[in-house]
């Protein structure tokens, strides 16, 4: 950290769950941290920097939400130190502001309250100003102030309103006070007493009672909708539909851009291919780089268009419905209502759905949540899919608009979703013996998507995309391409060179282990750098059969031939089996490191390795000798 | 030949690449916590410099989750 940083005030944002603080966070100071319409999004201190209109630098730091200083849980207890001037890390900041969310008063005044009694100097930014006058609150700014005893600024974060006003009063009140040296730790503070709630909870009464003048009229359409969109029956019915669509725009949407991207490759392709002379290089550059970057960057259109579903969802208030109505299901199976945004999260990348668990303050259920999110299918599993299903499920209507590769597409899924709630079930029951406890959830009202925060989020996958395509990715390649190539086939030998090269005899070794799952040795080469990314399987298939048809095989539409070579060379059983090995292994390095630390020890992240390996390979071990029983194989 | 070496050269700049970047995520860290029980401040601290944010490439929070060294330590038993 700088010298000009450490000097520079250290301001706090903390508030409830989803009232804004993140959105405040990037209107402040420029950052582009996630936000979503539901709680729990931050569950990490993050800092940046703004400054004033005098020039002043300060330091925002933005916390996970909190209702009160009374933590509860992982995230909750890191904003309580912070705010206390307890975190041993971390500077003790100068200012709080206390960011409320105006639409409900009643919930986060009680927190505004606790923060002033600190001793802190406070700022309340009021948030969400636009909703709160759009359904008839009328508030005394000046009465509010008045009676909190702190400063109020009216702000609309994701609209970057009222950030000027917050920054004078931040100045303002860091301007008036008493040049005290560095802010000290709060080391008065206890643990509130329910004596102590009970009043604060009067104190919030009286403050509204003063400061209202016309209270907030019902949200009666976000009702209305809610009738409909949280019934048992139909609202499930409507999750369905909303997942079926989304999984047939996949691959129906993502046609055009993703042809285009094909085009282009074999464009890259030929064009290598005719410039080089045949050779090392140009094998390196057509078979390895390629067919390898170029078979996992035809998965772009398809990943963005999941993640535009996702992200439009979260932004409208839908996905807390979604996490409501799945409560009652994951309440039977034994995990905790909060277990649903970290699995949710999981579905972009196990890692940040991971440290979401620390949302949930009970060790077995955090525990139990850890150890099943690597079963929601995250977005790399998504490239495997798409290949898979394109190669060997026919494009043919199931049901109405919904063809049969986005069913099979959302059987994946929920495959993932049942074995996740399976594994659940069979922990609660045995290593992780106790109550399921009761969700305590808010839901937000419903609101348009802000379109900046998704064409960003969009613009961010991409981007993240396209990097690791072109550098883990491309590096994982040319290794697979290097140990599929040499050393090369003597003269005179019969059968494919690969099969002489290290790949072809590491694949050899390993297939007695995978044969009883109908893997043959060229899969069980692509499962292996598999583990470095889940999608480089798909680079290393087509690295390994582009090499092996060497002089057949057409660079200009290497993407389609390696799908028609898997039609040729796999049986629909092992196609089935693959997939199941996709949906419950747990390919990734990264899991294993982050489950290592969030669990502090070596012991739970193996011990997930080994039960999702045992898993996966009876699931594909059952998947294939039933398909063969059935006559498929 | 000029062809071969020249992949050769390509193939041994991506396994320095994949090395330096498996030990930055998953090794630099657990190393610099050893150093530093036994008393080796300077180089734990060398190795802490190279530590790299856990692998999180297709995270929706784009990386940015503060996975890295700047994340407050909230690990179960420590946090």
């Amino acid at each position: 950290m700088s010298t000009l940083a450490q000097e520079s005030p250290l301001i706090a944002l903390a508030g409830s769950p989803n009232c804004g603080k993140t959105a405040l966070f990037n209107a402040l100071t420029g950052g582009r941290q996630k936000v979503g319409n539901y709680a729990g999004v931050t569950v990490e201190r993050k800092q940046g920097s703004t400054r004033t209109a005098s020039g002043r630098e300060l330091q925002i730091l933005d916390l996970p939400g909190t209702y009160s200083l009374d933590a509860r849980t992982p995230d909750e207890e890191v904003t309580r130190d912070v705010l206390l001037g307890h975190a041993a890390e971390e500077r003790v900041p100068g200012l709080l502001v206390a960011v409320a969310d105006a639409t409900n008063l009643e919930r986060n005044l009680s927190l505004v309250l606790e923060l002033r009694d600190l001793g802190r100097p406070v700022v309340l930014a009021l948030n969400m100003m636009d909703l709160a006058r759009s359904r008839g609150l009328e508030l005394d700014l000046d009465a509010l102030a008045r009676e909190l005893g702190v400063p109020v600024v009216p702000t609309v974060a994701v609209k970057r309103r009222g950030i000027p006003e917050l920054l004078e009063a931040i100045e303002s009140r860091l301007g008036a006070l008493p040049d005290a040296g560095a802010p000290r730790p709060a080391a008065d503070w206890k643990k509130p007493k329910a004596e102590d709630v009970r009043l604060r909870f009067l104190e919030v009464d009286r403050v509204l009672r003063a400061a209202v003048r016309r209270p907030l009229a019902p949200t009666l359409w976000t009702d209305r909708i809610d009738r409909i969109v949280l019934h048992p029956m139909w609202g499930s019915l409507l999750l369905l539909v909303v997942l079926a669509l989304m999984f047939q725009a996949i691959f129906s949407w993502a046609e055009l851009p993703k042809t285009l991207i094909q085009g282009g490759v074999g464009w890259l392709g030929q064009t290598v291919s005719t410039i080089l002379p045949e050779g090392p290089l140009q094998s390196l550059l057509v078979d390895g780089v390629i067919a390898g970057v170029g078979g996992v960057l035809v998965f772009l259109p398809q990943i963005l268009l999941l993640f535009a579903f996702i992200l439009v969802l979260e932004d409208s208030g839908y996905m807390a419905r979604a996490a409501f109505l799945m409560d009652n299901l994951m309440g039977r199976v034994g995990l905790n209502g909060r277990s649903f945004i970290p699995l949710l999260s999981s579905y972009a990348c196990a890692i940040p759905g991971i440290m979401a668990t620390r949302t949930i303050a009970d060790r077995r259920d955090r525990l139990i949540t850890i150890l099943v999110a690597p079963l929601t299918t995250c977005s790399a599993r998504l490239p495997v899919y798409t290949l898979l299903i394109a190669a060997f499920v026919p494009d043919r209507p199931l049901l109405g608009p919904i063809g049969m590769q986005a069913g099979v597409m959302m059987a994946l899924y929920l495959g993932g979703i049942v074995a996740a709630l399976g594994m659940a079930v069979i922990f609660r029951r045995t290593l992780f013996r106790g109550p399921t406890p009761e969700l305590l959830m808010e839901l937000p009202t419903y609101k348009m998507p802000a379109w900046g925060n998704v064409t960003y989020g969009l613009w961010e996958r991409a981007r993240l995309f396209v990097r690791r395509a072109g550098t883990v990715i491309l590096a994982l390649s040319v290794v697979v391409w290097f140990l599929s190539t040499y050393p090369k086939a003597p003269a005179g030998a019969a059968g494919p060179a690969i099969d002489s090269s290290y790949a072809g005899r590491i694949g050899h070794a390993i297939e007695p282990l995978i044969r009883p799952l109908g893997f043959d040795w060229r899969i069980g080469v692509a499962l292996i750098p598999g583990f470095a990314a889940r999608e480089v399987m798909v680079s290393a298939l087509a690295t390994v059969y582009s090499i092996e048809a060497k002089g057949e095989a057409d660079p200009g539409n290497m993407t389609q031939a390696l799908g028609q070579a898997l039609h040729q060379s796999w049986s629909t059983a092992t196609a089935a089996s693959l997939l199941v090995w996709y949906i419950l292994a747990l390919q990734c390095l990264s899991t294993v490191a982050v489950t290592r630390r969030e669990t502090n020890s070596w012991r739970w992240p193996l011990f997930m390795l080994g039960y999702l390996t045992v898993l996966a390979y009876l699931g594909s071990f059952l998947t294939y000798q039933g398909f063969r029983l059935l006559g498929w194989g | 030949m000029i062809q071969e070496v020249l992949s050769l050269a390509i193939v041994a700049a991506c396994v320095g690449w994949l090395g330096l970047r498996f030990f930055r995520e998953h090794l630099a860290g657990p190393l610099s916590r050893a150093l530093l029980r036994k008393g080796r401040v300077a180089w734990a601290m060398r190795l802490r410099g190279r530590q790299a944010a856990s692998g999180c490439g297709t995270c929706s929070s784009g990386g940015g989750c503060a996975t890295g060294p700047a994340g407050l330590p909230l690990a179960m038993g420590s946090g």
